[in-house]
């Protein structure tokens, strides 16, 4: 049950990426294309955790995050949050409805794998958003996951 | 003479050296023994005017008179006694005797008027007419400006009103000057302009109660303020208006007067506008623009990715390489939009700073941890050298360590042998981090470009390029910001030496 991901984003072929990549990681992977089969996703498939864009039409990124953070049956599943709004808007905002890391597009797999294992495993163990490792290299910076400011 | 009859010891005098002729007019009234009048007259360029006293016995030649004069440029009396020398009295129609009188005048030193006559015996000016023609070329200088000024005296009447004025205004100085009605070229409702209140001596807070926040104190005259606002009542659609009140004063410092000077600054308020929608189009065009590039990019990133590692079955050599070529300049192109975007935000000022103390010492150690097996790819020797004992100093370690990366990574890619060394070092009151390599070092007059937005230099004997041009322009912008500095020193053969500097205290930028 753990090792199923709700992979949410308006982009199809983004969607297929990521499927393939996590698929090929062992994972189950279930699709959702818009905020409210999200939410019905979440609830009825009850995923292990969810990998959700920002920038979607009809309620966006956060508002789904922060109605998942307040639904009974979903809100233990720990969320990541893919954005291209990287730095342009408060992220910690992102972070208080719920969110347990954001990663910013287009994103490093093996960066975002990496993630997904953490806060998977991290999730076994009770705990969620654990320290990640230090990356450094151009073009390719995360963003602040809290407790920076 | 009177020098004679007064020997007093402390009492200097100054004399005349001539007779002043008076002609004075003196009102009759018939139950004192002493009459009194106004003299006016004017001898050796100088022009008196005053009260006199006579008793009408003593009125024959040969009597003492007891004059007060008054200077028009002085507003102090000044006692003189004199000796009426002759006189002829002419009967005048309704009771006035005029009488024609030879003074010789003495004057006793009374405060400083000592110092007042000798000041005005050498100038041999007619006061009168000199203060007139001041006040002429005062009037001439107003009227002349193509400054729109209006000048109040201290009953708040207006004195002045130029052209200038007129025309910005639309009310003529005919229906304005002699009257308080100043305010109605300005608002629709009767209230003090600055100048009112700056004769009314209004305190800080009264001004403060009609301008708000538009106005502060001018930081080049004394006492007077500027303010700025916009007017409705001005002109066909209303004016925007930049406004200087300063006060007029007498030479004892009291208030007299007001005067104000306008500019029409609704064409310069109007263009300021328009730019700063221009930029803040512009700078949603280039956000937009780089979120909508980033989704694509995304899905082509990955999919070579997928297709390159082999995830999606098995590629030749030659297919490998393409896919190679294709990623390569996917990550180029990411890279250049992140930079686009990093620079946007600078400009604008929305980059958020995470200032916090931090060891320089530090974000050293870790770039050269990161970045040891990209220099060690290339063959060059990779080191760095701290200074012990910095002091721990305010920055945004993310910030400075995306500076740092920038610099090594264009010593990594443009030094073929040698090595890339980072040193820290401690200057007055700064930290201070060089990156120095033994690459083919910078032309002289192509230093000065290196930090400009979008400038990329020629790559030496075709060598590697691939940067986005504005790595360096966001290095400085990031240093800058820190209150730093940067700079670059370079020999051409030798290498190239990056510098910059953070200040040990107050950092926030």
């Amino acid at each position: 049950m753990a090792r199923k991901i709700l992979v949410v984003d308006d982009e199809s072929d983004i969607r297929r990426v990521l499927e393939f990549r996590l698929k090929n990681a062992g994972y189950d992977v279930i699709g959702a294309s818009d905020g409210e089969s999200c939410l019905r996703k979440a609830k009825e498939e009850a995923p292990g955790l969810i990998i959700l864009d920002v920038m979607m039409p009809g309620i966006n990124g956060f508002e789904v995050c922060k109605l998942l953070k307040e639904g009974d049956k979903t809100k233990d599943i720990p969320v990541i949050m893919l954005t291209v709004l990287a730095g342009e808007v408060d992220l910690s905002k992102g972070l208080e409805k719920g969110a347990s890391c954001f990663i910013s597009k287009p994103f490093n797999i093996i960066d975002l794998l990496w993630e997904v294992k953490t806060i998977i495993a991290g999730e076994k163990k009770g705990k969620r958003n654990t320290k990640s490792k230090k990356k450094i290299s151009p073009g390719r910076k995360k963003k602040n996951r809290g407790g920076k400011k | 003479m009177l020098e004679k009859q007064k020997p007093v010891d402390r009492r200097k005098y100054i004399r005349f050296d001539t007779e002043i002729k008076v002609n004075f007019q003196i009102q009759e009234k018939r139950k004192e023994s002493t009459l009194s009048g106004k003299i006016s007259g004017i001898s050796r360029n100088i022009s008196v005017e005053g009260i006199c006293f006579i008793s009408k016995k003593k009125l024959e030649s040969g009597s003492r008179l007891e004059l007060e004069i008054f200077f028009p440029s002085e507003s102090k009396p000044l006692h003189l006694e004199g000796e009426v020398r002759w006189s002829r009295s002419l009967q005048s129609k309704k009771g006035k005797a005029m009488f024609e009188t030879g003074v010789k005048l003495f004057t006793f030193d009374k405060g400083d008027t000592n110092k007042f006559i000798s000041n005005i015996l050498p100038e041999h000016r007619r006061a009168e007419e000199v203060l007139r023609e001041s006040e002429k070329r005062l009037s001439q200088i107003i009227q002349g400006s193509s400054i729109p000024t209006f000048v109040i005296d201290n009953r708040r009447l207006v004195t002045h009103w130029n052209k200038a004025c007129e025309s910005l205004t639309g009310i003529s100085a005919k229906k304005m000057i002699g009257t308080r009605k100043q305010w109605s070229a300005f608002y629709s409702k009767k209230r003090p302009l600055m100048t009112d209140l700056i004769v009314g001596e209004a305190s800080e807070k009264e001004i403060a109660g009609y301008y708000a926040d538009k106005y502060r104190k001018s930081a080049v005259i004394k006492g007077a303020y500027e303010a700025e606002d916009f007017f409705l009542h001005v002109g066909k659609r209303g004016k925007y208006l930049f406004f200087t009140a300063a006060p007029l004063r007498d030479l004892e410092g009291k208030i007299i007067g007001a005067i104000e000077t306008l500019q029409d600054i609704t064409e310069r308020k109007r263009v300021e506008k328009s730019l700063k929608e221009a930029m803040e189009v512009k700078s949603q065009f280039i956000s937009m623009v780089s979120h909508e590039l980033r989704t694509p990019l995304t899905a082509i990133k990955e999919a070579i990715a997928i297709v390159l590692d082999g995830s999606a079955g098995e590629i030749n050599g030659e297919q490998k390489d393409f896919l190679d070529m294709a990623k390569r300049n996917v990550d180029r192109l990411a890279r250049l939009i992140h930079n686009a975007l990093d620079f946007q935000k600078l400009e604008r000022g929305k980059m958020e700073f995470h200032i916090q103390k931090n060891d320089i010492n530090e974000v050293v150690k870790d770039i050269w941890r990161t970045m040891s097996s990209l220099a060690g790819e290339e063959g060059l020797d990779f080191s760095i050298r701290l200074k012990d004992k910095l002091p721990r100093i305010r920055f945004d370690k993310d910030k400075i360590t995306q500076v740092l990366v920038n610099i090594v990574n264009n010593a990594i890619k443009f030094t073929d042998k040698g090595q890339v060394v980072i040193t820290t070092g401690r200057g007055k009151n700064m930290v201070q981090v060089s990156v120095r390599d033994t690459g083919p070092g910078i032309r002289k007059k192509d230093l000065p470009r290196l930090f400009h937005r979008f400038e990329q230099l020629a790559p030496p004997r075709g060598g590697k390029m691939g940067g986005t041009g504005l790595g360096l322009a966001i290095s400085k912008e990031i240093v800058e910001k820190h209150r730093g500095k940067i700079w670059v020193k370079s020999k051409i053969g030798k290498g190239t030496t990056f510098h910059f500097v953070l200040p040990i205290k107050e950092q926030r930028g």
